[in-house]
């Protein structure tokens, strides 16, 4: 491996590889990186029609496919689109919500409201969702996104204005969306799912440039609300479907790939085609969930303060996606073409100006939410120009995992776990206790590390840290 | 014979099941995917759900019978405990019956949800006369 500059490393293209391997981190969390993961930052540079460089984030670990904390741009006209390099759950995002209380306002409250929280988002296992769809209404739904559930009553219409594509993904049609996947997207609207998926209050800790946090909406020692969510049963059973139709198809198009997970046709495929239109329902599906666990979110204040959402400023700041392909002009060898940007566990930043940033935020820059693991800080910070040039407009998406789930269960009961965090004075309720301990803080990598390390190769600007005062795991 | 073994994987859940026969393996994989989600020794077998399934080689039928286990599972808010499995002589089409209940928070001490069965470090494979089967599910 080379040393390119500071934070910066490239593994050279070797065997099949059609581009080298690039990996922003610093040499302390380069250390960390398990040997796979590179070897499946590698199996991604085989693919056909992938651009400049297979991209790993600091955060990057194993994963399937290609390793969680990976990047790669494929040319639209030659190059290919491979669910595995999105992931099952089709549009994880995050969304931060800010209010006009002040951390100390709040915590009094904080058992009451999560208590509260609970009884309205349905989360974990086997936890039925509370919107029963009619397979029209999820057609809709998978064709709208968002802009479906402020429809039905779920949120603001100015939600949609700080939500990536104004909280419709277009290109989206059920009609390439199975059965299959209709059911399981029927009962599951507006859950919070497990795993690492979880809702938080925060207190902002720090402010790193006050002028963006102020056009954000933020401010030293408020709380804000974090929610971090996917597409659910639907998105997963998309990302299914489509990889074993990939997997039979891809002889017809003489594409061989290291790894079955990778499966891919060229994006003009009708397969390519099939599945982009389904990816993008598995996004508004994603969307329209977030969208109705911040209505149940603002019930939820408003029930516990006995005050108007809208009065406690209960606005959102943003919502962004890290598991999706998203066709972006990037510049390659002095020409602007339009590219197929996959991005699995890592997180678009667009830096101020490009028109995929909303109305409000073109002057800054959209908000690049990163969740840090529980009990740790979470940041909010915004892309640069070496960025946009580097890596396709992104950066990390947390703080990826150091320790497998079963380790982190061997280590620690779920119940150590809580008692651990509230003898830090934070709030924790999990769905169940296996959950909670295979998400012990000590299962991640360190997310201040994380952040410097994507800090220290110029891909971001920090803009607020902010620290959980109470946690809500699925 | 162990039924099934979890092995190291940093970000999701990664198992090798056995058996002496090939339907057992497939029903060991089956135990071994539910157990990801729940305490498969407080799952009663009280409901019965059937299915066919046929695909192009061994390998592939275990793959789409876990992601059909998966999809039963999810859909049908269910977990199973035990399965009976019968392999056609070809080893391209099986009929199964899967055992189990609803789900019960207070009942099956519930862990994770798998959201899919993927293809990475798939295997099946028959070694000194019993089968192996390797699957990475998505947490």
């Amino acid at each position: 491996m080379q040393k390119i500059r500071e934070g910066v490393y490239e593994i050279p293209k070797e065997g099949e590889m059609r581009v080298p391997a690039r990996i922003y981190a610093s040499e302390k969390i380069l250390g960390k990186i398990e040997q796979e993961a590179f070897q499946q930052l590698k199996n991604s540079a085989v693919l056909p029609g992938i651009q400049k460089y297979a991209i790993g984030m600091p955060d990057m670990h194993t994963g399937y496919g290609p390793p969680i904390g990976g990047v790669g741009a494929f040319e639209k006209e030659t190059g290919v689109i491979s669910p595995g390099f999105v992931g099952f759950d089709i549009s994880c995002s995050v969304r931060l919500i800010r209010t006009n209380l002040e951390a100390k306002e709040i915590k009094p409250k904080l058992k009451e409201l999560i208590e509260v929280l609970f009884e309205l988002i349905p989360a974990g296992v086997g936890e039925k969702g509370k919107i029963r769809l009619g397979k029209d209404e999820l057609g809709e739904l998978f064709a709208s996104g968002a802009a479906y559930s402020v429809k039905k009553g779920y949120g603001w219409k100015t939600d949609l204005e700080r939500t990536e594509e104004n909280g419709k993904m277009k290109n989206a049609n059920p009609a390439k969306v199975s059965e299959k996947a209709f059911q399981r997207g029927l009962n599951q609207s507006g859950t919070l799912g497990s795993g690492n998926h979880f809702l938080e209050i925060q207190e902002v800790k720090e402010i790193f440039d006050s002028e963006t946090a102020k056009k954000f909406g933020l401010f030293k020692g408020q709380a804000v609300i974090m929610l971090h969510s996917g597409s659910r049963g639907a998105g997963h059973q998309i990302a299914t479907d489509y990889i074993d139709k990939m997997l039979q198809a891809m002889e017809k198009y003489k594409i061989k790939v290291p790894d079955r997970q990778l499966a891919c046709t060229p994006i003009n495929s009708e397969e390519g085609q099939d599945y982009l239109q389904a990816m993008n329902c598995g996004v508004n599906y994603a969307l329209a969930n977030h969208q109705a666990m911040t209505h149940w979110t603002r019930e939820g204040f408003e029930k516990v303060f006995k005050q108007k959402a809208e009065d406690l400023g209960m606005n959102v700041v943003y919502t962004v996606c890290h598991n999706i392909a998203k066709l972006e002009k990037h510049e390659i060898n002095g020409k602007q073409k339009e590219l197929l940007v996959h991005r699995k566990g890592a997180t678009r930043a667009m830096p101020a100006g490009r028109t995929e940033n909303p109305k409000v935020y073109i002057t800054t820059g959209h908000p690049v939410i990163i969740p840090g693991s529980m009990g740790t800080s979470s940041y909010v910070l915004v892309g640069t120009e070496t960025a946009l040039k580097e890596t396709f407009a992104s950066v990390c998406h947390g703080a990826g995992r150091a320790m497998s789930r079963h380790a982190a269960m061997q280590r620690k009961r779920g119940e150590e776990v809580k008692k651990e965090l509230e003898l830090k004075g934070q709030v924790v309720k999990g769905a169940s206790w296996e959950g909670l301990a295979e998400e012990a803080p000590e299962a991640y990598k360190d997310i201040d590390e994380v952040i410097a390390a994507v800090e220290l190769s110029g891909l971001c600007k920090k803009i607020s840290r902010h620290f959980p005062m109470a946690v809500m795991k699925g | 014979m162990q039924k099934f073994v979890f092995l190291e994987h940093t970000a999701d859940a990664k198992f090798r099941a056995f058996g002496k026969t090939i339907e057992e393996c497939f029903a060991n994989s089956a135990l071994a995917m539910n157990s990801v989600e729940c305490n498969t020794k407080k799952v009663s077998a009280k409901q019965k759900l059937s299915m066919e399934i046929s695909a192009p080689n061994p390998e592939e039928l275990l793959h789409k019978f876990l992601e059909e286990t998966l999809f039963q599972m999810e859909t049908k808010e269910m977990l199973f405990s035990k399965f009976k499995i019968k392999i056609s002589k070809e080893q391209t089409s099986l009929k199964a019956e899967l055992f189990g209940e609803p789900i019960d928070k207070k009942k099956h001490e519930l862990k994770t949800l798998i959201k899919a069965v993927t293809w990475n470090n798939f295997y099946l494979k028959k070694e000194k006369g019993a089968w192996i089967a390797q699957a990475v599910c998505d947490t």
